[in-house]
């Protein structure tokens, strides 16, 4: 831990000579102190967890609780998907989140994907894209990693939004601190996503040779994604992928 | 009578050519992926001979020196020809080498092709979708296919709404904005990644 922390004032102290790269990223030497934060938390904290977690259990266990987490998401996605107005996705998961809770016994089975009931995942960072609301800065927040300012401030959003808060909260005295169901919901939804992108991190830190601008480009290009998928327009289709590749101005 | 409408209708719009450069296209892509999957991803065979066989399909599907350009975005421009043919070449190496080892812990993912379209007349973008062996997940992958004076040629690869040749743009223009776009210095850290033995910085 002291080893840690050490690094990390090291990192903050050493600050960020580098020159900023993009325009478009104007918090660009904080962003880089705070990944080379994240990047020591990953090291000595997170990493050592997902590995223990994957120590003591076995790959379908961790499917059965990736599938639990990911059925507690779709209450929020629907009601992301009322305000994005699309009741037709909203209902369909509803209607997983009812599936999967009884037939899949609590969502440790993904039934409805079985049955061909696809996902429609959504967020309130994407409804307030939708509504027109620019993304602003490119933004790394620390230990959750890539985001913009508009996805950092619907996270609250989000919290205050989600049925599964309102259900687990502790209806006798209205306090979330008191409530252990609640956080120990969020940890274990932090453990199983952390599990699921641990992988992808350490192939991203192997093969980039800007870990930073290498996230940063994937993060942006992927809430693209987010955004026009909740909007209807097929990604391909847009102008974002019709670039020239005979033009070489940026 | 209705059927002679159409086809003085098709003739005069010139849609006969464009479904046959989507058809066309989305072949090209499925021969790159049944390739893919066959020498690559399902053979039994080392890494070092399945990075061969990659290079083989990738090469010749892939138009190279036109995508190792575009990645370079402005800096390619000033860039002299000598320092060109050695970032393409480090670039391509490496690429192949990255995806061989991803492929390599590849097993039981199949890929299906749903449909092709063409914007404007231009490139083709060709539809699939990987799905994963555990049954549930499937990712999306467009296929942009370039058809220009009969030659086709894959031009990139967008997986999950992420353009490959424009991250890999976004990373390296941001390399060189960082080295005084020092292209030569670019090629030898891309060089120095492909030697470093996989397992040491896990």
């Amino acid at each position: 831990m002291k080893k840690a922390l050490t690094t990390f004032l090291f990192f903050l102290l050493a600050g960020c000579a580098a020159a900023p790269t993009d325009p478009a990223d104007p918090l660009e030497p904080m962003n880089r102190k705070i990944l080379a934060f994240n990047d020591a938390a990953d090291k000595y904290v997170l990493h050592p967890v997902g590995q223990g977690y994957r120590a003591v259990t076995t790959p379908e266990i961790r499917k059965g609780v990736r599938a639990f987490t990911e059925n507690l998401k779709m209450p929020l996605s629907a009601v992301n998907n009322i305000l994005q107005l699309k009741p037709l996705d909203a209902g369909k998961n509803l209607f997983r989140f009812a599936v999967n809770s009884t037939l899949g016994v609590f969502g440790f089975f993904d039934v409805a994907s079985r049955l061909g009931l696809d996902e429609k995942k959504t967020d309130f960072g994407t409804t307030l894209a939708v509504w027109g609301v620019p993304d602003g800065p490119y933004l790394v927040l620390p230990l959750l990693g890539p985001s913009n300012v508009r996805d950092s401030a619907a996270l609250v959003g989000d919290f205050y939004l989600d049925p599964v808060s309102y259900a687990t909260w502790n209806t006798s005295n209205h306090q979330l601190r008191d409530d252990e169901v609640l956080w120990s919901l969020y940890g274990l939804k932090a453990l199983t996503a952390y599990d699921s992108a641990m992988d992808l991190l350490d192939d991203a830190r192997k093969n980039s040779l800007d870990y930073y601008s290498f996230m940063r480009t994937m993060y942006r290009q992927y809430r693209t994604k987010a955004v026009n998928d909740a909007k209807g327009v097929r990604t391909a289709d847009r102008a974002a992928y019709e670039f020239d590749m005979d033009d070489e101005d940026l | 009578m209705k059927k002679l409408l159409f086809t003085v209708f098709f003739a005069l719009t010139g849609i006969p050519a464009a479904f046959a450069q989507t058809d066309d296209a989305k072949a090209f892509a499925q021969k790159i992926a049944d390739d893919i999957m066959a020498q690559v991803v399902e053979i039994k065979a080392p890494l070092s001979v399945k990075e061969k066989n990659f290079h083989a399909v990738f090469t010749q599907a892939a138009d190279l020196k036109k995508i190792a350009r575009f990645t370079l975005g402005r800096f390619a421009k000033t860039a002299s020809e000598q320092d060109l043919q050695a970032f393409t070449d480090a670039f391509t190496n490496n690429v192949v080498g990255t995806w061989a080892q991803r492929f390599d812990s590849y097993a039981g993912e199949k890929i299906v092709f749903t449909d092709a379209r063409q914007e404007n007349g231009k490139d083709v973008y060709v539809h699939s979708e990987l799905l994963m062996s555990d049954g549930t997940n499937k990712i999306e992958i467009v296929w942009r296919v370039s058809v220009k004076k009969g030659k086709t040629t894959l031009v990139d690869l967008i997986v999950e709404g992420v353009s490959m040749i424009l991250s890999y743009r976004n990373e390296y223009t941001a390399v060189l904005q960082q080295n005084g776009g020092n292209i030569a210095d670019l090629t030898e850290k891309l060089k120095n990644k492909s030697l470093k033995d996989p397992n040491l910085n896990k």
